[in-house]
């Protein structure tokens, strides 16, 4: 939708072209004139009929120039640069020194991603773009003095990358004396192909690129999706439209869903705390004051959060069969104390939960159906080779599920190991999308919050998941009758009733239940 | 929820490294660290601080001390043992939170039709105020006199702590070095008059335009509690989590543009640090 500004600056445009198409139908018009008034006199006519050529063939470039720049203008018309003028740091400050760029001119730009920082007076702000587009004229160079209110780059919206090309000067200056940034030093071309555009960050010597067409960028960008989380299977890694398709669908890439509670259950929360020491803390909530102003408050759903409403839109499609079974726990409560000094000696710490993955692979592996996924068209089952078990874990970002690679290789010391790895990544931020991708079962530890009996949601396309309640001492009887107290875990499962019954799940359950209640046992089933 | 990370001697370099770290990742959450002195004398300069015109190069080589430019803008200090060290990140939603009122007066106080740096409408003078009014005078509340000048804390007219702040869109980080003690010698031999300077400070020269907290305080460990104490009492009480060195080193692998830099005397310029913190040498 063209603003009014556009649409008469589209105008002024088309009559500057109306009137010089006149002034080209007015030599047409002369030469005309000249050839029906020649006079006899052949050399005047020759003469004359010189002088037409070069008046048609001055017409002709006239005309074509006019139909290239109509159709750029076309082209063009709604996507004029924007100044993006430097915002106002407060207190009467009229100017700011600019300390680093994150853009170069042609590198493409979302709205929210950081454009530059600068000085003024005792602190350094860093600027966000307002605007989708291309970074087509960088204003200032590091050290200069910008003023507030004028231009600091120059953006061209989103949709011309041909005007992108025709309007992208050179690369962004880069003559600061300090190196506080070697981002312009280092920058690489544009790319010239219009099939793909290489976004291209480079900080300090490390390059960050996500190769992506225009319409897929837009695509992620409506549904805040970063590029960056997805495995592209392009040429070159690159993001393909299929692959942001499945990813939203979950049905492979970076599984960012969350394990919520849908039935009536006694659990209310969706999320899992995991903290790397041991006595687990769960998050103080600090109640926010409610204003009495306002009825309701809007959040926007964005980022994690959007995916997660498409994935387990999703998950409802699939058919969930619900199991609960309890195990208990005391014999490998007794091993894990055993083994904690080890694990301390090598750094490690351990929980439950390297042995409830490392026994879940075990009985995988004598029902490996539990381990598949069903193909879309819903006509073969997958068995994977390998188990890839993914473990729910609370970040900063929310919810996240990394797996584990190939428990069934793995020691229980290694798959602890892991474990503290993903955990410290989750809360830095710094899960990869190979660690958020490829997982073939998911385990749940709700439990470490709070709760017994789940009914989790399957996370698309695996077939089985499990929910892990709390560790409660209850009373239950021995052999000869006697009340003794045990230590009970129950853990919920959840399988795509589509290819897992009932019985399959119960005798998985048998093997994992052997395993949980009489560790010894995996002894004679581990490689 | 609001993170305490307490550190004693430990070198200022490397918690302006792990600073910049959680300042520049995204979702890092809420911060406060105190440090109890660097273990050298170093002279920190601000980010855009030309070394030639505020530091006296030869003597401090002479010396041995340490040039460095952090990547937060402001002045410049030669810090010590002595040197108290309180740095504040905080997201802008978790200051509305414990301070409502906050946002109320900063938007009234802008006049500005341009754009906002930040969705808050929170400029740094206001959080420069709101340290000052909010927070700091209740850590020194023993002294009547206490109160900010331009954009140090002072008693009366004479500084005690500078500051410096980085805003982003989501958060802010305002870091103070309070002098408890310093040498005086260091002070004057190693730093030039700035060509900026602040009003109040009407060309006094560095010993007349400073003051040590020694001179009122006992200890330092009477200001850490005092410090301790105003963080527990916040309003609306914040969970305050105390955290490990090592939770705040996970976030220096996070990639992030480093602008804190060392000078080198020998080529006469900033060169980019590299230490256990930053092994790759940037190119």
């Amino acid at each position: 939708m063209l603003s009014t500004r556009q649409i008469l600056t589209k105008s002024k445009r088309l009559v500057n072209v109306c009137q010089k198409q006149q002034v080209v139908r007015g030599i047409s018009t002369t030469s005309n004139c000249l050839i029906k008034n020649s006079t006899e006199n052949d050399k005047t006519i020759n003469s004359i009929n010189q002088q037409i050529k070069p008046i048609s063939t001055l017409n002709k470039i006239i005309n074509n120039r006019f139909e290239k720049q109509i159709s750029v203008r076309n082209y063009s018309s709604g996507n004029a640069p924007i100044k993006f003028n430097l915002a106002d740091v407060g207190e009467g400050i009229a100017e700011c020194e600019v300390l680093i760029w994150y853009v170069k001119e042609g590198d493409q730009i979302k709205e929210f991603d950081k454009l530059c920082e600068v000085q003024s007076d005792k602190a350094t702000v860093e600027i966000t773009s307002r605007y989708d587009g291309i970074v087509t004229k960088i204003c200032h160079k590091i050290g200069d003095m910008a003023k507030v209110g004028e231009p600091l780059v120059e953006i061209t919206p989103e949709g011309s990358v041909a005007d992108a090309k025709l309007n992208a000067g050179p690369a962004s200056q880069t003559t600061a004396p300090t190196t506080t940034t070697n981002i312009n030093d280092q920058s690489s071309p544009s790319s010239s192909s219009l099939d793909h555009h290489e976004y291209d960050i480079t900080k300090n010597g490390q390059k960050y690129k996500v190769l992506a067409t225009p319409s897929v960028r837009n695509l992620a960008k409506l549904n805040s999706i970063n590029l960056n989380t997805i495995q592209g299977t392009g040429k070159d890694g690159r993001v393909l439209k299929e692959n942001l398709l499945d990813f939203l669908n979950g049905v492979s890439q970076s599984k960012t869903a969350s394990i919520p509670i849908v039935q009536k259950t006694t659990t209310t929360t969706t999320t899992t705390t995991f903290s790397p020491t041991e006595s687990l803390q769960p998050p103080v909530v600090v109640a926010s004051p409610i204003n009495n102003k306002e009825r309701e408050t809007r959040v926007p759903i964005s980022g994690i959060k959007k995916v997660m409403v498409k994935s387990m839109n999703a998950a409802t499609a699939v058919p969930h069969f619900g199991f609960s079974e309890e195990y208990i726990m005391d014999a490998l409560t007794f091993l894990r104390n055993q083994m904690k000094p080890m694990a301390e000696s090598r750094g490690i710490k351990l929980s439950y939960m390297p042995f409830l993955i490392k026994a879940t692979s075990l009985a995988l592996s004598r029902y490996p159906v539990l381990n598949s996924s069903v193909s879309p068209t819903e006509t073969e089952i997958i068995y994977k080779n390998y188990h890839n078990i993914g473990v729910a874990m609370d970040t900063p970002q929310g919810l996240l599920v990394p797996n584990i690679k190939n428990v069934e290789s793995k020691s229980i010391f290694e798959i602890a190991q892991e474990l503290n790895r993903l955990q410290k990544a989750g809360i830095a931020g710094q899960l990869t999308p190979a660690d958020m991708s490829g997982g073939t079962f998911s385990l749940s530890n709700i439990g470490t919050i709070g709760g017994t009996y789940c009914s989790p949601v399957l996370l698309l396309p695996e077939v089985c998941i499990g929910a892990i309640g709390k560790i409660q001492k209850l009373p239950r009887f021995d052999k000869s009758g006697n009340v003794i107290p045990q230590s009970i875990m129950i853990i919920s499962w959840s399988g795509d009733h589509r290819v897992i019954d009932g019985a399959t799940i119960a005798n998985f359950s048998n093997v994992l239940k052997g395993y949980i209640e009489n560790p010894s046992t995996m002894l004679f089933d581990t490689r | 929820m609001i993170r305490l990370l307490r550190l004693n001697k430990f070198p200022i370099l490397k918690q302006l490294q792990i600073e910049e770290a959680l300042y520049r990742a995204p979702n890092s959450g809420n911060w406060i660290i105190i440090n109890n002195g660097t273990p050298e004398p170093i002279v920190i300069v601000g980010i855009s601080g030309r070394a030639d015109k505020l530091v006296n190069l030869d003597e401090v080589e002479s010396r041995g001390i340490q040039t460095m430019k952090r990547f937060s803008g402001g002045g410049t200090v030669v810090a010590d043992e002595n040197t108290l060290f309180s740095s504040i990140l905080l997201e802008f939603e978790t200051l509305k939170q414990l301070f409502p009122t906050l946002s109320a007066i900063s938007s009234s106080s802008s006049s500005s039709t341009l754009p906002s740096i930040n969705d808050g409408n929170i400029y740094p003078k206001d959080i420069m105020n709101w340290s000052a009014n909010s927070f700091y005078k209740h850590v020194f509340h023993e002294q009547i006199d206490f109160s900010l000048q331009e954009n140090d804390y002072a008693f009366g007219k004479l500084k005690f702590g500078g500051n410096a702040q980085s805003f982003s869109k989501h958060k802010f980080l305002h870091h103070t070095s309070f002098l408890y003690d310093f040498k005086d010698d260091h002070m004057m031999a190693c730093l030039k008059q700035p060509d900026k300077i602040p009003e109040y400070r009407r060309n006094r020269d560095h010993l007349s335009f400073l003051c040590k907290l020694k001179d009122r305080y006992q200890s330092k460990d009477h200001i850490i509690n005092n410090l301790l104490k105003t963080i527990n009492n916040l309003p609306t009480s914040p969970s305050i989590k105390e955290v490990t060195l090592e939770e705040a080193e996970q976030f220096l692998s996070n990639p992030h543009p480093k602008s804190n830099q060392l000078f080198d005397y020998n080529l006469k310029s900033w060169k980019d640090i590299t230490n256990e913190y930053n092994p790759i040498k940037n190119i």
